[in-house]
């Protein structure tokens, strides 16, 4: 009988049914679980960086200022400097050619010292000619020789009266001494050394203002936890488990911790935490799926057995009989938390801890736990995706450089919302400590 | 259960399935299956709702496959073609019922990567030329041609493999 090649094969292909091979989730729940803990260490070291980043830059910024400041006091300090020293030699050549030309004298040094002193020369009309000529003959009496005195007298009258009546030049009054001017000058020098010793100080103190600034701290922490629920432990996973022992599993959590200081006393911090919730319910048994229901565990595609609290209907190794039960619960937590300083010395502070925190389910599994082998089964089915915990505790902040400080805090943490069918009271709390070295910025 | 565990639960066999035809063994198979599910977990946000998601996940899964092949660098289709005989229909003689699923998938198997990769894509998962075209990034000429080599390979072995039957059942007689 002839078929179209294509009709055949898709005739056929519909008859095709294939089971799943059991390990592929698990490879699958395995690599993903790799890849949330990469992308997690990912955004935490970008996040690092990024603060890091901000701080060289705002560190770059305040050395730059600093820099432009000194560079600008030097400036000012050189210039008072040169224009002493512009001033000396300019008295030294007003004093050589005081000798050769009196009239021509007088007026380069009123100019000389309105020249250093970066003032314009300027003409008042209030002056008259007589104070003038005081003046000129104080200069006479004082700094000139015997021999060129009338000449000079003469010289100076001629000049006073080839001046414009109308615009006298006015006397000033550093005019006739030269050791004023250079006083003054002096005096401004004493002044600005003072200004520059003052601006030192303020920047010292601005620096000193700047370390004690650093109001950000970054805290990557390493945690120890112990997990525990008020009421029967079991409840929560299955009804029938209200009789079976629990024990308390520790479990560690790790994360970055981002702190600012808001006054000495008072500071609020904030981050994110990867941590882990365990259980372990004794005392079951291994029994196969004929009959058995399970209220809250969901069994993992493929497995073949079921928890139970009693010995029937069990087939195989009697040593793989016995199991006990590990619950698994991991959260991405964002703490919220303030923090209030009970203690507060220079280099040890201690906080009381108030906050709460978001908590994200990352990981919910059951193992079996035999004497023979060990194997997650199961997860169940009444974890909600979000919940939150209350948190207190107390720290202690030591200082062991200015940059980094020594943090540990002992907390404990009450679950809320974690079950969609149980109320809060069988939601768990954790106790423990967690610990760091934190960068202040 | 998580979400991803619940999607897994769902669509494993029918994903398993798409990469049986598209590997070589079963080891492969598995491997396209793992990838295919972290392919899809990563781009579910990508997933707009148009169409239903096994097909959007039969998609990846395929992709997934067909970059398996692109790796192993078997995948070089000629740049000319000849589709002379493309749109002719192969038929086989041969009874239905005596022909297993897994005859005709070792069949597949034995082709030659390019024209299994044409052949289950427009014959087993119903993707038209122009959609061949883009995916393998060839022409829809490319694509016919290879789809009758495919054809026609099929078709001359599994008329060998009846011959051969046919002549082991005469030796056994005569023995």
């Amino acid at each position: 009988m002839k078929i179209n090649i294509d009709k055949l094969f898709r005739n056929k292909i519909k008859e095709f049914k294939v089971t799943t091979p059991y390990g592929v989730w698990s490879a699958v729940e395995t690599k993903l679980k790799r890849r949330r803990m990469l992308r997690f260490f990912g955004v935490s070291f970008v996040s690092l960086m990024g603060f890091m980043f901000l701080f060289f830059q705002a560190d770059k910024k305040s050395t730059a200022d600093t820099t432009k400041k000194s560079t600008s006091k030097e400036y000012s300090k050189n210039k008072i400097e040169t224009s002493i020293d512009n001033k000396d030699a300019v008295s030294e050549k007003f004093e050589k050619n005081q000798i050769k030309n009196n009239k021509k004298k007088v007026v380069n040094r009123n100019l000389s010292t309105n020249i250093t002193k970066g003032k314009a020369i300027y003409v008042n009309k209030t002056t008259d000619v007589k104070n003038i000529q005081l003046a000129a003959k104080k200069v006479e009496t004082t700094s000139f020789t015997s021999e060129s005195k009338n000449n000079q007298h003469k010289k100076n009258k001629k000049i006073i009266s080839g001046l414009p009546k109308k615009h006298p030049v006015k006397q000033e009054k550093s005019f006739g001494s030269k050791n004023d001017s250079l006083n003054s000058l002096a005096l401004k020098k004493i002044d600005s050394s003072k200004v520059l010793n003052k601006n030192a100080v303020i920047n010292e103190e601005k620096l000193v203002v700047t370390e004690k600034n650093r109001k950000w701290s970054i805290t990557p922490i390493f945690g120890v936890f112990n997990s525990s629920r008020y009421s029967e432990i079991s409840l929560a996973l299955d009804n029938s488990f209200e009789d079976n022992s629990s024990v308390e599993l520790p479990s560690i959590s790790f994360g970055y911790k981002l702190a600012y200081e808001v006054s000495d006393k008072l500071s609020f911090q904030l981050g994110i935490v990867s941590k882990e919730v365990r259980f372990l319910t004794k005392d079951l048994f291994l029994t196969d799926i004929t009959g058995f229901n399970s209220s809250n565990i969901v069994y993992n595609p493929g497995v073949l057995v079921r928890f139970s609290t009693s010995n029937i209907n069990l087939s195989g190794d009697p040593g793989a009989q016995s199991v006990s039960l590990v619950q698994t619960i991991g959260y991405t937590e964002f703490p919220f938390e303030i923090r209030y300083a009970v203690y507060n010395k220079p280099k040890l502070k201690a906080n009381f801890i108030v906050g709460l925190s978001f908590l994200f389910l990352e990981k919910n599994e059951i193992r079996s736990k035999t004497g023979l082998f060990s194997e997650r089964i199961a997860s169940v089915s009444n974890l909600l995706d979000s919940s939150l915990s209350y948190n207190f505790g107390l720290d202690i902040d030591y200082d062991l450089s200015k940059r980094f400080v020594f943090n540990a805090a002992i907390m404990l943490k009450k679950h809320f919302n974690t079950y969609s069918n149980y109320n809060n009271k069988t939601g768990p709390f954790v106790r423990g400590i967690h610990a760091g070295i934190g960068y202040k910025f | 259960m998580s979400a991803q565990a619940k999607i897994y639960s769902l669509f494993a066999d029918k994903l398993f399935r798409v990469c049986l035809k598209y590997s070589k063994n079963y080891q492969d198979a598995q491997d396209t299956l793992q990838d295919s599910f972290l392919m899809i977990f990563k781009d579910i946000k990508k997933f707009k709702h148009k169409g239903s998601f096994e097909g959007w996940a039969k998609r990846v899964t395929v992709n997934v496959a067909l970059q398996k092949f692109r790796d192993k660098s078997v995948l070089q289709f000629d740049a000319m073609e000849d589709s002379k005989f493309a749109e002719e229909d192969v038929f086989v003689d041969v009874d239905e019922k005596n022909i297993s699923l897994d005859f005709l998938l070792s069949l597949i198997k034995e082709l030659p990567p390019k024209y299994q990769v044409v052949f289950n894509l427009y014959v087993l998962d119903r993707y038209s030329h122009q959609e061949i075209s883009e995916l393998l990034k060839i022409s829809t000429g490319t694509s016919k041609s290879n789809l009758f080599r495919a054809r026609k390979l099929l078709q001359n072995k599994i008329n060998n493999s009846k011959i051969n039957s046919y002549e082991n059942k005469h030796r056994q007689v005569i023995s």
